[in-house]
């Protein structure tokens, strides 16, 4: 059995990782800080079956991201949350936008950061799982419980829509700069 | 050659490493020759990298390692369960005390009244921790004494040294020591048809007779609980009788209190040595009938023919008195009528409907005032009144301190709890029927415990926890509210904050004129379905 000093170790070193998961997948649903604790109490409980061969780290992942779908599946009662895989590939493969790679150059980051925090659910979860946790697409689907070309169209239809909002922001914030220097070439 | 570009999601799936190995083989046959989906995927990948540095970056001013909350473990259980039997005994020597203070018509006023929920739940409440627990006693001891016992073996294997164990062992002596040891014994007659004990029959210890009909004609020297469709009781009881059942016939001597309810009841012929206490549809206390003590009967009719030593409290659409009472006699119902010969030695306090409903006959005797109340609607002056005394708002803030250490001792423990909470209004309602189930069923499963024996203990356990989650079920609501107060970006404060906050909102909500009963009785029953669905949610679920 992990002695308590020992799980007091794990819970410094691997705080940030779980209250950054939690934060990721609930997004507004509830406060991450919560979630994290609940996550390591529901840990503790379960400390004995924890393989002490394997890093604690990505038990301790599993355990808050099955939380935290059990937590988003609990508030939202739609029967597909995940909508279904015909719709979400054919979805991904009519959208063509531009890659993020040079938006994300523009030091953006916060826009980024926002822009996830408001995907839809389905969307952001695969992509937090499969990014921050880094959980293989047959992770993924097992986690949220749909196929792995679903899970591969969900995450690809996660990108393409971060896309779009940044280059809405960007469209946005050059217009916003055109007509100030209107403005003052008026003034 | 150049085939088609593959799709968007073929290109994603490949940057992510994740398409399959056929499609992948042909996918980079087709980059040999198309600059375009070269650079395409070179840019995803840059993505891929891009995003995950993004989403690792946790922002360092939320990331302050917080306080280790440890669980409650086998030491922490160890410590709740002693101090919830300390202050179980603690309560219930303090209970017992107050009552011999109060009158009983003021047991209302207790903490754990939960919003006069069922009359009910008061007359068992009152029947457990009134006389019926010093019948109890025994068991609750008995039981309490396994518990810890249980406790200290599990505490000294679990997780305490083995040096330990000696003095484990000794405080299991002082424990055994310190503890009465069981002085009632029970006797135990139940059948599924004619329960008897028999003219001439001689029974020392307390006697717990069940059957379809029970008939005690002989001699009882302990308690007596009798439940069957129908109860007679001809004989000799010492210590208190215990009644329930359809219809219920007592006579005989009874040396202590007698608690019947039935359909209907009837008391006949007969002395008992202190109080009476009844309940049901027709109650009579015939001519006859001598009480050394005081008198409650409560019902739809109520007729009091006997003699009451001391005070007689009714309560019934229509009482009818033609015995004598000593002293003063307290009457509710929407009619009462005093034919001749009664007499009542001292004050006749009349709550009545309607001004021509209390009639006094000719023949008839009042030596001491008659106070004539009109009643108006079922919660009448007294509701009115009690916010202008100061004794309301003291009352208050003591509930409110009681709630708070409560809550506090409660969060501590169950950390979970802190946070427990309410999704939506269809979460909500199905928390309120959970709760209003277990309301229900609780109580149920202590009666039926308490009348096929094996679970006298069982079914004392289950009101214990019951009253328990009656009292924490607002706790645990006004958590939610002060969370819910509080709710701001920079996260939650300590739980004693919100926790006092909610309270308060509570307190204030289930005191509003008029509707905080029934806000008493919705908070109740929803902090009671959250708490249910919080253990199964805690115990059924797997990570």
């Amino acid at each position: 059995m992990t002695s308590e000093a020992d799980f007091a170790e794990h819970y410094r070193n691997n705080y940030r990782r779980v209250l950054g998961l939690c934060r990721q997948l609930l997004g507004r649903l509830q406060s991450a800080e919560d979630a994290a604790q609940e996550v390591f109490l529901r840990a503790h409980r379960s400390l004995s079956s924890y393989d002490r061969t394997r890093p604690f780290e990505g038990w301790i992942l599993t355990i808050a991201s099955n939380y935290c779908i059990d937590v988003v599946r609990r508030r939202r009662k739609e029967a597909q949350l995940f909508g279904t895989e015909g719709e979400e590939r054919i979805a991904a493969e009519a959208d063509d936008s531009d890659v993020l790679g040079d938006l994300l150059a523009q030091e953006r980051a916060a826009e980024l950061k926002a822009a996830i925090a408001s995907l839809p659910e389905r969307y952001r979860l695969p992509l937090v799982l499969a990014y921050y946790r880094d959980a293989s697409y047959d992770e993924v689907a097992a986690n949220l419980g749909i196929t792995r070309t679903h899970a591969g169209a969900l995450i690809c239809r996660a990108k393409q829509a971060l896309r779009r909002a940044l280059t809405a922001a960007n469209e946005s914030r050059e217009s916003n700069a055109e007509s100030r220097s209107l403005n003052k070439e008026t003034a | 050659m150049t085939t088609r570009c593959p799709s968007p999601l073929a290109r994603s799936m490949y940057a992510d490493g994740e398409l399959p190995a056929a499609d992948a083989a042909a996918l980079e046959a087709h980059l040999e020759s198309c600059v375009a989906c070269r650079a395409r995927i070179g840019a995803l990948r840059a993505e891929r990298v891009a995003l995950r540095a993004l989403l690792a970056d946790v922002e360092p001013a939320e990331v302050a390692v917080p306080r280790l909350e440890r669980p409650l473990g086998a030491r922490g259980l160890a410590l709740l369960g002693l101090g919830a039997l300390a202050a179980g005994l603690f309560a219930a020597s303090l209970w017992n005390a107050l009552a011999e203070a109060v009158p009983s018509e003021l047991h209302w006023l207790s903490p754990l009244d939960p919003g006069a929920l069922l009359s009910l739940l008061f007359s068992f409440a009152l029947f457990l921790t009134n006389e019926g627990f010093a019948m109890l006693t025994s068991t609750v001891e008995l039981a309490a004494l396994a518990v810890l016992l249980a406790l200290l073996a599990y505490a000294s294997t679990a997780f305490l040294k083995p040096r330990a164990g000696a003095a484990v062992l000794l405080s299991v002596v002082l424990l055994v020591a310190a503890l009465p040891l069981p002085s009632h014994a029970f006797e135990l007659r139940k059948s599924d048809g004619a329960t008897a004990v028999a003219a001439g029959e001689k029974i020392d210890d307390t006697l717990l007779a069940v059957g379809q009909t029970v008939s005690i004609d002989g001699d009882v020297n302990g308690d007596l609980l009798a439940f069957a469709r129908v109860v007679t009781i001809r004989g000799h009881v010492a210590g208190d009788v215990i009644t329930g059942g359809e219809t219920v016939e007592v006579q005989g001597t009874v040396g202590g209190s007698v608690y019947a309810a039935g359909r209907g009841v009837t008391i006949k012929q007969m002395r008992i040595g202190r109080n009476l206490y009844t309940a049901g549809r027709d109650v009579a206390v015939e001519s006859g009938v001598e009480i050394s003590g005081n008198a409650t009967a409560a019902g739809s009719s109520v007729n009091v023919d006997g003699k009451v030593g001391i005070d007689l409290t009714t309560a019934a659409d229509a009482v009818v008195i033609r015995g004598e009472v000593t002293r003063n006699v307290m009457g509710f119902g929407q009619t009462i009528t005093l034919l001749a010969p009664a007499t009542v030695g001292g004050n006749l306090v009349a709550h009545v409907a309607a001004n021509d409903n209390l009639q006094i006959a000719t023949g008839a005797t009042v030596r001491g005032n008659v106070d004539k109340q009109i009643t108006q609607g079922p919660r009448g002056q007294r509701t009115v009144s009690r916010y202008l005394t100061g004794s309301f708002y003291t009352w208050q803030i003591v509930r409110l301190g009681a709630a708070f250490l409560a809550g506090l001792l409660l969060l501590w423990a169950v950390p979970g709890l802190r946070t427990a909470t309410i999704a939506d209004a269809g979460a909500g309602v199905k928390d309120g029927a959970i709760g209003l189930v277990t309301a229900i069923a609780l109580p149920v499963v202590a009666f039926i415990a308490c009348i096929t024996v094996v679970g006298i203990p069982l079914g004392v356990l289950s009101v214990v926890v019951w009253l328990f989650g009656l009292y924490f079920a607002k706790i645990v609501v006004a958590q939610m509210i002060g969370r819910r107060l509080f709710v701001s970006p920079q996260g939650v404060p300590h739980y004693a904050a919100t926790l006092l906050a909610g309270l308060v909102v509570v307190i204030i909500a289930i005191n509003l004129p008029w509707i905080g009963w029934l806000i008493g009785i919705a908070l109740t029953l929803l902090g009671l379905g959250m708490i249910v669905t919080y253990v199964s949610e805690r115990s059924g679920r797997t990570l």
